[in-house]
This record gives structure tokens, sequence and C-alpha cells, in this order.
């Protein structure tokens, strides 16, 4: 069911002044739903702690403080400090630029590629299409940790290497959402009548599919960044990822294993940064895939 | 096409995917940086005894017969030497095998059944209260890193409440009652996701699968409910779960291999990170495959089912 926000822009009621102005925005906000909203609130917040974290933080991320090892929680430091005596707000916070730029580089190479290829691909039709999918099957034969872990350690961790890593991961994942999407097009009378007015093929693609699949898009990118948020946080986990001494959550939690049962607060802070961020942003994946459901089914009626 | 041309095709594939695989495997940890013969010999070795070795591994022929060579003798079960543990790999592979294949089905035995049973009932009553809950769990459950339910549940079951003990590592004599405490915390932080993906799957299908039109006429011909639910409903329903199946036994090797690590648990996943560590090609090499194998096995069991079960895919 549409509700009113929904209702009006379909409708196209008399817009005030205001919604004249803002109308795009307010109108796209109004028409989500409440989870969608609260799950972009949430990722503002993270975004904003990215941003402007090392305005924030108390302390270095960094800087080792002997003085302090292990304190519990306190005014002086809101998340304790761990074994080193840092501290754990101040690297938390750190953490978000980190996780954040590579997981949105990781994810815009992995969709940008992987959806030029399934577009192609799946326009294209025929052997060229069946050879480019078979080898996406192959490359999805190894499990995404197992494949990731092996390409690093091929390489040697870094972060242009992770990002890469992780892009070659996800390519045929998107490649394959792309291509069943450009498939239900691909007979489509606009596509034809494009192909009779000579347009080349680049074209088509460029102007008359993609922006006719940039739902899918939408949502495949969220989908893929919740999915790079969790893998870059578990080879950070298990020391492939971001290196220290730059702080990252999930080699945090790993450092931390090792006090859990003397000083909770190193591995809990980290633990519920990465859940939320991770929930948020599927929430945000869910929303958007339930909207278009939704606006599809309203546009249709 | 019949079932057994079926199984046939699938099994063609399967093995020719494989091949590809090993090839992938081979060449992406072959070019390790680090020279093999170092590694066993340690640095303080004298170039003469390196030279001997390398003659002896035949590490200076051409890659192409160093794979043939690798997978052939894979094939007849030897998996060489590991240059860690000087031990052959697959003795080191058997004992990790069945640990982490005990992890795995503790969880599975609890999350299938368990995420099918909750599926069902939230499907069936769609829309309400009991449905609402369980889906809120499953955004949660289905969302989080395993390390990160890992974690939590060891910080608050373990460091707060001391319910469970904080590592897993499990030895050779412990009885049946110790393990199952052992394994609690693993199999839980390991097939939550799992339990969350098996209900959404079987509540989305059972959702579908209760509007179709053969449901509505087996009710208006006034087939009691139960036998609706059992007889039409639930086999078709599961068709597409038990593909997410499949796909849970492949996204269970990456969370084997974090979740051992997490609870310092002696299984698979957790040789394979030491391996890394100490860049022990030979064991990388096995474990790698041997978990490729695994995950291509179990989607073909996922297809072969789902034909199965679903008539229509079986009758076309």
């Amino acid at each position: 069911m549409p509700d009113q926000g929904t209702a009006a822009v379909l409708a196209g009621g008399p817009p005030s002044r205001f919604t004249r102005a803002y109308g795009g925005v307010i109108g796209w906000l109004r028409s989500r739903t409440l989870a969608t909203r609260a799950a972009l609130a949430i990722l503002l917040v993270y975004v904003l702690l990215g941003l402007l974290g090392s305005l924030l933080v108390p302390y270095s991320p960094t800087a080792f403080d002997m003085m302090v090892p292990l304190n519990a929680p306190s005014w002086q430091h809101f998340f304790g400090t761990d074994g080193f005596g840092r501290d754990v707000f101040s690297r938390v916070v750190a953490g978000t630029s980190t996780i954040l730029i590579l997981s949105v580089s990781a994810t815009v190479w992995a969709v940008g590629v992987g959806v030029s290829i399934g577009l192609a691909s799946g326009y294209r039709g025929g052997r060229p299409d069946e050879f480019v999918m078979r080898g996406m099957d192959v490359l999805m034969a190894l499990p995404t940790l197992l494949l990731a872990l092996l390409i690093l350690t091929w390489l040697g961790s870094s972060k242009p290497n992770l990002i890469f890593a992780i892009g070659v991961v996800f390519v045929p994942k998107s490649a394959r959402v792309a291509r069943s999407a450009v498939l239900s097009l691909r007979k489509l009378g606009y596509i034809e009548a494009a192909k009779l007015r000579g347009d080349h093929a680049g074209r088509i693609l460029l102007f008359e599919v993609l922006p006719n699949v940039r739902d899918v898009v939408g949502v495949e990118f969220c989908v893929r960044f919740a999915y790079s948020l969790l893998l870059i946080s578990s080879l950070g986990f298990l020391g492939l990822g971001v290196q220290p001494p730059e702080p990252d959550w999930g080699q945090m939690i790993s450092e931390g294993r090792n006090y859990i049962t003397l000083a909770w607060w190193i591995v809990m802070f980290p633990a519920l940064a990465i859940g939320i961020l991770v929930v948020a942003v599927n929430l945000l994946a869910d929303g958007l895939w339930q909207d278009r459901t939704r606006l599809q089914s309203a546009r249709i009626l | 096409m019949s079932f057994a041309s079926f199984i046939l095709r699938r099994l063609a594939f399967l093995v020719v995917t494989l091949l590809v695989v090993s090839v992938l495997i081979f060449s992406l940890t072959q070019v390790l940086p680090g020279d093999v013969a170092t590694m066993i010999l340690g640095i303080m070795a004298t170039p003469e005894d390196l030279a001997t070795l390398r003659q002896q591994m035949g590490l200076g022929r051409p890659a192409v017969v160093q794979y043939w060579d690798w997978l052939s003798s894979f094939l007849a079960g030897d998996l060489g030497i590991s240059t860690r543990f000087k031990r052959p790999v697959a003795s080191l592979l058997a004992d990790r095998l069945v640990n982490s294949a005990k992890l795995a089905s503790a969880g599975l035995l609890l999350a299938i059944p368990g995420g099918l049973a909750l599926g069902v009932i939230a499907g069936l009553r769609h829309g309400r209260t009991v449905d609402h809950v369980l889906s809120g769990f499953t955004l949660f459950a289905a969302a989080m890193p395993e390390f990160v339910t890992g974690a939590i549940l060891i910080v608050v079951l373990s460091t707060w409440l001391g319910w469970f003990p904080p590592f897993s590592a499990i030895e050779p004599g412990m009885g049946l009652i110790d393990q199952v405490h052992r394994l609690a915390l693993p199999a839980v932080s390991l097939n939550l996701v799992i339990l969350a993906y098996m209900l959404r799957m079987m509540r989305a299908s059972v959702i579908e699968v209760m509007g179709s039109a053969y449901v509505h006429a087996a009710v208006l011909k006034g087939l009691p409910r139960r036998m609706v639910i059992f007889r039409h409903v639930l086999p078709t329903a599961l068709g597409p779960t038990l593909n997410v199946i499949a796909l849970c036994i492949g996204w269970m090797a990456g969370g084997l291999v974090i979740v051992e690590s997490m609870f310092g648990y002696p299984g698979l996943g957790r040789l394979l990170v030491f391996a890394i560590q100490n860049r022990d090609v030979p064991l990388i090499q096995a474990i790698s495959l041997v978990v490729a194998g695994i995950f291509a096995f179990a989607n073909l069991f996922a297809d072969l089912l789902h034909r199965f079960l679903d008539p229509r895919t079986r009758d076309a």
C-alpha cells in the first residue's frame, strides 16, 4: 500500500513553493518506510563520524600509554583502553573512515565492473554470453572468503589489494544480477526501436538499458556494500585486512580477543560498531527493494 | 531430460569446474612471494642445499608439469608434505576435517530444522505479530558477521555470566556433554546467519505457494488444512529453500574460518589461517581444493534434491 507521500507524488498533486524547491528529496524521503529512514539516519551518523572523526577523538588512536592499560570505560576513556593503553573510543571512531572508504571503493569497482560485464554480456547474448557467464561461475565456485584470502595471500595485504580482491570476489555476483535484469528488457519495444534507429550497442546500453535497471543496480549496490563491510572486517579480523597500527574494527576484535575475560570493552565496542552499521545497510537495501516493488505495483495500478 | 542424464550432465559440469578451480588455486599459490625451499630449510641453509632440495622437489620445471604432478598425486591421495608441520598434509587434514564437520553439523542440526519450522510458522501467519517478530529477528541475525556474534556471545555468556568457556578447544578424550558445552557458542555464532536465511527463504516461499492457484484449488475442493499444508504447500516451498542450504554450506566454509579463529577451535578453517600466515603452500592448496570440492558437491546435491522435490522441474 502506498502511504500518503507516495500517493501524493504519484498523483502529482499541486506542489507548494517548498515542495517545488525541495520536493525531489523530501518526496523521496517521505515515500520511504520508517525503517529505511532510520537506516539512512544511522548511515548519516557514520558518515559524519568518518568525516569529522579526527576532530572529535579525545586521544590519538595509535599512541601507546602504558600508564593506563586495560582501563574499564570511564569518563576519561568512554570505551576504556586496550592492552597498550590506547583509547578504544578514539580507535573505534578513527576506524570509521577507514572501513567506509575501503568498502565504498570496493563496492564501486565491483558493482561498476560487474554490472558493465553483466549488461554487455546479457545484451549480446549467444555464445560470448555463455562463455563469459561460465567464467563467472568458476569464480563463484570458491567460497567468497576463501577466494579473497587466496588473492590476498598471493598479492600481500595493502589497501589497494584489499579493494582489488573484494572486487574480484563480487564482480561475478553483480554481473549475474545485471545480466538477469537486462535479459527481461532485451526484447522490449523501445530497445528494438533504438536498434532500428541504428544506435550502436554501447549507446543503447548506456541510454536505454542502464536507466531502466537503475533500481536493480541501486539495490545491488547496497547489498554488495553490506557484504564488503562484512568481508573487509572479517579479513581485518583474520589479519589480512587493514594492517596495524591503523585502527580497524575487525583487527581490534582479534587483538582484544586475548583479553576478553579481563577487558570485554576492547571487543564489545568495535563489535557493536560493525553490527549497527551492517544492520543499517541491510535495512536500507531491504527498504529500497520493497519500495521498488511497491512503486512498481502502484505504477501499474 | 531424464533424471539420470540430468545427473550425468551436472556431474560433468562439476568435474570441469573443479579442474578450473584447481588451476586457479595452483596458480594463485604457486607464485607466492618467498621460496618454498627456503621455507623448508630455513634462512640458514646453504645455497647448495637449497639447490638440491629445489631439484628434488622439481621446482625448476615448467608450471604446467608442476601442476600436472600436483594434481595427479592429489587425486592419488598424496597431498604433499606440510612445509611448516613437516608432516603429510593428508593426516593433518583428516583430524581437522572431522573437527570442522562436528562443529558444522552441530550447528546445522539446529539451524536447518529450526529455520524451516520458524519460516513455515511465519509464512502461515503472514502479516501477524509472530511474523513481524520473526522477520525483525532475521534482519539482525542475517546481517551480523560471525565474529561479531561470537564476540558478543563470549562477552555476555562467558565473561559476564560465566556459563560457557571463552575458548572452545576440544581434546580427543573429552566426554560428549563437555564437547557439546564447548561447541555451543561457536555453533550458534556459525549458524545464526544460516538459521536466519532459512527462515527468510522458507517464509517467502510458503507465502508464495499459499497464494498459488493449485493451493486455492486444494482448499476449495475441501481438503483439510493439515493435508493442504503437508501434501501440497511444503514439498513445493522446500525447493528454493534447499538451494539456500547449499549456499549456506558454501557460506559456512567462510564462517568456519572466522568462528574457529574466534573460539580457538582446532578445525580446518583455523588450519587454513595458520597455513596462510606461515605460507605453507601444500597445506593452503590442499585445504582450498578440499573446501572447493565440498562446496561443489553441496551445490550439486541441492540441485538434485530441488529437481527431485519439485514435480514441475522433474517432468519438464
